[in-house]
């Protein structure tokens, strides 16, 4: 009777037919996907797109606290969500700027609203101005004071990353750390802007306590680690019902053929994911990409991360594995499965922070397999205890296993 | 080349009440018969008439309601790997691994030393294997690709085939090869059960049954095919 070892030998020896064409292709979509993410970052457009919004400011911005603020915007703030404060001596000007569309709205700063601030009480409003053209200002005003609630602490990441590592170097908990964190720039933010009457504000758009590269690092290539799997899409053509049923009757059951057809898989994914670290390592050793969480020796990182995406890496192939043995045809496996990693990857927070997503979708989003790697290699990146979502990433891996077993033993019917 | 131990005369096979639904539709009801070794026995019926669902039944890829399977009086419906050492299936489909060659799905099944002796000598020889050891399967023939499935099954030099439709489509020189072969697996005191509709491979069967509407019944060729036609 054939073994389980003879099995999976001939499914490598069926997969290993691939790899040339396998890691040719990585070699040229991280390629790719690298050069066009330096061209965009470095390109002027861009720049010129991060500003989105001109708010012009009339009255008395002497005040520490609010000329705090106007500066800490204005020259640290340069992310897409930029808020540009114009001032004007007088209202005749602003809404003169106003109706030539040089600026968004303004905000008239009484006397009684400074001396409300000074007093840190909350019974004076800003007044507000903007055109019927426009964006209402209350809108304006709410997504602005979720950007700068953003921006300012993107910019302030590295202060973050020390604050933290002091903190749990001197041996705080880690829901202390983030706490404090988190209360020091809501007090900052309050005092700013965030009057009750404008909004409150509860998140303050950090995803998992990530500085913002590191924050794209794992968002992009967690995504791009379940896109990995088309890569040996291949693997899973030409294998028909009668072959299955072939195998099932010379005693390899269908478990021991999706166990035997997933390792080989499974060895692929990881070759790839090998790869893409390798194109990463060399990014950083020649100093084109750094991030705070390893700033002591950005080599020795990113070697650390890639040792740690191997549960991620189990857990993905496994994913991509269930998917592609439910699906028929190669038009469907694709097309499903790239729908499937996008709403994933999305709802997870993989390309915009999740916390502009309503709270039930927060919660779908991290409890989803792609949730739970983004959250696994936030605790990775910033050296927190990883045991919880492993087990969880076991646990899906398992249960994508089991899946994949019992629609290979519908296909035997 | 292997010999095959059951005597003639001795009641190998028994398929016993076999009963199989799917939903409320009965596909197979109190399914019998019989087959002995040495003999060949067909299977007719319409497409979807249940024939290839009896087959898997018997090489355990899909229970039956109800029913027994035995061999010289051992259930191989309980015990699977008896009955994955006595029985082989040849499915209808190709069930080889394309990418790979003849020797590598070979090699899955034989050990490398009495691979090679088979095709030597063997079995394997006969089916004119050796001749395209080397061919990725995804460049043969349906012929060369039958004849390798059959070299496939019949590792563990079982007793019983169970064929569905095992020249389907095959040109003549391929079929008069493979049927060579199943005379050979014949004398040496195999037994095969043939779901076909082939009228060569019924002129071949030492007994027939026609399944229609779940129910097996005896038919007895004599080479009127309109009636044969009349009974599906």
């Amino acid at each position: 009777m054939i073994r389980f070892k003879d099995y999976l030998l001939i499914q490598y020896k069926r997969i290993f037919k691939l790899l040339p064409g396998i890691v040719a292709m990585i070699l040229v979509v991280a390629t790719l996907l690298g050069a066009a993410g330096i061209a965009i970052v470095n390109s002027d457009a861009y720049k010129a797109e991060q500003q989105k919004y001109k708010l012009g400011v009339v009255g008395d911005t002497d005040n520490e606290m609010i000329s705090l603020g106007i500066n800490m915007i204005t020259t640290i703030d340069e992310s897409r969500f930029m808020i540009e404060f114009v001032e004007f001596e007088d209202m005749e000007s602003a809404q003169e700027a106003l109706r030539d569309a040089d600026i968004s709205a303004f905000i008239v700063i009484t006397d009684e609203f400074t001396d409300a601030l000074n007093a840190m009480t909350n019974d004076s409003k800003l007044k507000y101005y903007a055109t019927s053209g426009q964006k209402g200002i209350s809108n304006v005003m709410m997504d602005e004071i979720a950007s700068i609630a953003t921006n300012v602490i993107v910019y302030s990441e590295t202060g973050i990353c020390t604050l933290r590592q002091i903190m749990k170097e001197k041996g705080y908990a880690k829901d202390v750390r983030h706490t404090s964190i988190n209360d020091l720039f809501m007090i900052y933010m309050f005092a700013l802007v965030s009057r009750t009457e404008i909004a409150d504000i509860t998140e303050l758009g950090l995803s998992d306590g990530l500085s913002t590269p590191a924050y794209y690092f794992a968002g992009i290539l967690l995504f791009f680690m379940m896109l990995l799997s088309f890569c040996a899409i291949s693997f899973f053509l030409g294998q028909k019902n009668a072959q299955f049923q072939f195998m099932s009757s010379k005693g390899i059951t269908p478990p021991y053929q999706v166990v035997a057809e997933y390792i080989p898989f499974l060895t692929i994914n990881a070759i790839c994911t090998a790869v893409t670290m390798g194109l990463i390592f060399a990014v950083t050793r020649m100093g084109l990409f750094s991030m705070d969480e390893i700033s002591s020796d950005q080599s020795m990182g990113i070697l650390n991360i890639s040792f740690h995406l191997i549960p991620v890496c189990i857990m993905f192939s496994a994913l991509g594995f269930m998917i592609f043995e439910i699906l028929i045809g190669v038009i469907n496996k694709i097309l499903v499965a790239f729908m499937l990693y996008i709403g994933m990857g999305y709802v997870s927070g993989y390309f915009y922070p999740k916390t502009v997503f309503p709270g039930i979708v927060q919660t779908i989003g991290e409890h989803l397999p792609s949730g739970v790697a983004f959250s696994y290699m936030a605790d990775v990146l910033t050296d927190e205890n990883v045991g919880r979502h492993l087990l969880i990433m076991f646990a899906y891996t398992i249960t994508f296993l089991l899946i994949a077993i019992l629609v290979r033993k519908q296909k035997l019917k | 080349m292997s010999k095959r131990i059951s005597g003639k005369g001795e009641t190998m096979i028994e398929v016993k009440h076999i009963n199989k639904n799917y939903g409320k539709h009965k596909v197979l009801q109190g399914v019998d018969f019989t087959v002995e070794p040495g003999q060949i026995v067909g299977i007719l019926g319409e497409n979807g008439s249940g024939k290839s669902t009896l087959l898997t039944i018997l090489a355990g890829l899909q229970k039956a309601n109800s029913g027994f399977f035995n061999m010289d009086g051992k259930n191989l419906i309980k015990n699977t790997k008896l009955r994955n050492d006595l029985v082989a299936y040849v499915p209808q489909e190709t069930p080889l691994i394309t990418e790979l060659t003849a020797w590598d799905n070979l090699r899955m099944w034989y050990s490398s030393d009495k691979l090679k002796k088979e095709l030597k000598d063997g079995f394997l020889a006969m089916l004119g294997i050796d001749q395209f050891i080397k061919v990725p399967v995804n460049q043969m023939s349906g012929g060369m690709k039958k004849r390798l499935t059959i070299g496939c099954a019949i590792n563990s030099n079982p007793k019983l085939l169970l064929l569905d439709e095992p020249t389907a489509a095959l040109d003549l020189v391929c079929k008069e090869r493979i049927y060579t072969y199943f005379e050979q697996f014949k004398r040496q005191g195999g037994s095969m059960i043939i779901a076909t509709h082939e009228v060569q491979e019924i002129e071949l069967c030492d007994k027939c049954y026609i399944l229609k509407d779940g129910k097996l019944d005896p038919y007895k060729y004599d080479g009127d095919i309109p009636h044969l036609i009349g009974r599906l």
